[in-house]
């Protein structure tokens, strides 16, 4: 007969569980938002809609707008490798692996930058700048992709916290 | 289980049980021939496929997922092989997909066996040996669904094999079909991962591979329905309770008890040979039919054949149409439809459809399903 306190089945080891597990599908989703933003660009060029509008152009000017879409594309690298690294890191986290906390750190910029997003898309829904429908569709991209960062953000604190008691009490 | 326990451990039970040598051969036969009984082995003998106890891989793979092939599939394994604890079983905050789901999965004690060793009572030796056959499936398939479900039946990398010093090594599951399993190194071959949720191969224990069927092994897992709780899987215990609540039944199926109660076991008979079964349920092997065979014939003092899954298909299919049903295969064929109808008619009563509707022909009229027509001329047959 094996006694049955082998099993872990207090409230702190299986939230630790919990929290692993959705490091795991987090960590998926994490990267790919990181790819949303690609795709909506992508998606312009398919369908032929313009990035900039006449106003922008006419206030950038040509040498500007060049300017202006290698920014866009920096930021878009980075934002895709900051999430890379941090959905890749929070996976091996979740599964069991040993990972540095710089993909907790990260995930707080990330969060920041979500926030300012969803910012400025509520701006833009006021403003009626943009079509409405899109506005909308990005509004909830945005807040999903912000409420995906934050779940990770605390799961790994937690996900951390458990193993850090656990190496203590040894 | 596999044919260690299934043939050579329920021949065991059934001499302990008082039964003579050629009795016991006669129930553990049956008891072995429900995981062989496929479709494709009941056409080879001309016989209704809609007595199949089981379904071999080539035919898994074939089936469709559709809703009236996930009710077959589902009729075979929750009647067969993962008989359902508890079809009322009460499941907070959830769909009614989910709780359908979650009420078949398997377990000992549940109502459904007794209801499996009543139907066998005074019935044939065949009837016996398939209620064997589901009574021990369900100390060793628990926490499995004979349905095919993810959210069932999915288990992750948190899975430990505790060794005999009680230390836990963790186990690694490998994926290539027909590999052999690697006990010495904790290495076992289990199904792929499938995202979709009525793969066949979310069916069962799958994802567990053979290690609910491994008698030497402990293990504990994290089973996906139980909400991140750990499990703990103590085979040759359970397995050693099987084998009591085995002989406790065939007891009373030969009528030496009075009654069959849950939760009771045979501890007289079996004490004495306590230390040579649980060597036998501990020893570190993939197949103990050798350790059970020299068991059986000790016991007995006959020579136990090796199971031949064709040994009574020439008596069958020789007999006139008239006395198929007379035949040692012809009652197995009868009882387990008997059985099938039986699980089938309680799970439909409690409000699940996932394995089909069933109705009760003496009460509303046969409607002429063909899959139980054998049955009712039979039940006709027995009260004429």
């Amino acid at each position: 007969m094996v006694n049955e306190d082998i099993l872990k089945n207090d409230r702190e080891s299986i939230r630790f569980r919990r929290n692993s597990n959705n490091l795991v599908v987090l960590g998926t989703g994490v990267i790919l938002f990181g790819f949303w933003g690609i795709i909506k660009i992508a998606m312009n060029f398919i369908f032929g809609i313009e990035l900039f509008t006449e106003a922008d152009i006419e206030e950038l000017g040509e040498d500007g707008m060049v300017i202006t879409l290698i920014i866009l594309i920096i930021i878009m690298a980075v934002d895709v490798l900051l999430r890379l690294h941090t959905g890749l890191r929070a996976r091996k986290e979740g599964a069991g692996g040993k990972v540095s906390a710089s993909y907790v750190v990260i995930s707080v910029f990330l969060i920041i930058g979500s926030v300012l997003s969803v910012a400025i898309v509520i701006e833009s829904i006021f403003s009626l700048e943009e079509d409405a429908i899109d506005s909308f569709l990005s509004f909830f991209m945005e807040l999903t992709s912000l409420a995906l960062t934050i779940e990770l953000f605390i799961s790994a604190i937690s996900v951390r916290k458990y193993k850090k008691k656990l190496e203590r009490g040894k | 289980m596999q044919a260690d326990f299934h043939y050579y451990a329920t021949y065991c039970a059934a001499v302990l049980a008082g039964y003579s040598h050629r009795d016991a051969l006669a129930l553990c036969y049956s008891d072995q021939m429900v995981d062989c009984c496929t479709k494709l082995f009941l056409k080879s003998v001309s016989a209704s496929v809609h007595a199949a106890t089981s379904q071999s891989q080539a035919e898994l793979v074939d089936m469709k997922t559709d809703i009236t092939g996930l009710q077959d599939i589902t009729r075979i394994w929750a009647s067969f092989h993962f008989l359902p604890k508890d079809l009322y079983a009460k499941v907070p905050f959830s769909t009614k997909t989910y709780r359908s789901k979650y009420r078949l999965i398997c377990g000992p004690n549940g109502p459904l066996v007794a209801d499996t060793v009543e139907l066998a009572k005074g019935g044939s030796l065949q009837a016996a040996g398939i209620a064997m056959h589901v009574l021990a499936d369900t100390w060793a398939h628990y926490n499995f669904a004979g349905t095919p479900s993810l959210v069932i039946n999915n288990t992750d990398n948190n899975f430990f094999e505790i060794t005999d010093d009680g230390s836990v090594r963790p186990v690694t599951f490998k994926h290539s079909p027909g590999a052999s399993d690697d006990i010495g190194n904790a290495v076992f071959n289990s199904t792929l991962f499938n995202l979709s949720e009525y793969s066949i191969l979310n069916l069962g224990h799958g994802h567990a591979g053979h290690l609910p069927d491994y008698s030497y092994i402990r293990y504990k897992y994290m089973p996906a329905w139980d909400n991140y709780r750990e499990c703990l899987k103590d085979n040759p215990s359970d397995y050693f309770k099987a084998f009591g609540q085995m002989v406790y039944a065939l007891k009373y199926l030969k009528g030496t008890v009075g009654v069959f109660e849950l939760d009771r076991y045979d501890t007289e008979s079996v004490q004495p040979y306590e230390n040579r079964i649980m060597s036998i349920l501990t020893k570190r092997q993939e197949d103990a039919s050798s350790d059970w065979k020299a068991f059986g014939e000790e016991l007995s003092g006959e020579v136990i054949p090796d199971f031949d899954v064709n040994a009574y298909v020439d008596a069958y299919k020789n007999a006139l149409p008239e006395y198929r049903d007379s035949t040692f295969l012809g009652r197995f064929i009868i009882a387990a439809m008997s059985q099938k109808s039986m699980v089938t008619n309680k799970i439909y009563k409690s409000g699940n459809m996932l394995a089909g509707f069933s109705i009760d022909y003496s009460k509303k009229g046969f409607r002429g399903i063909r899959d139980y027509m054998k049955l009712v001329k039979n039940s006709k047959r027995k009260s004429a």
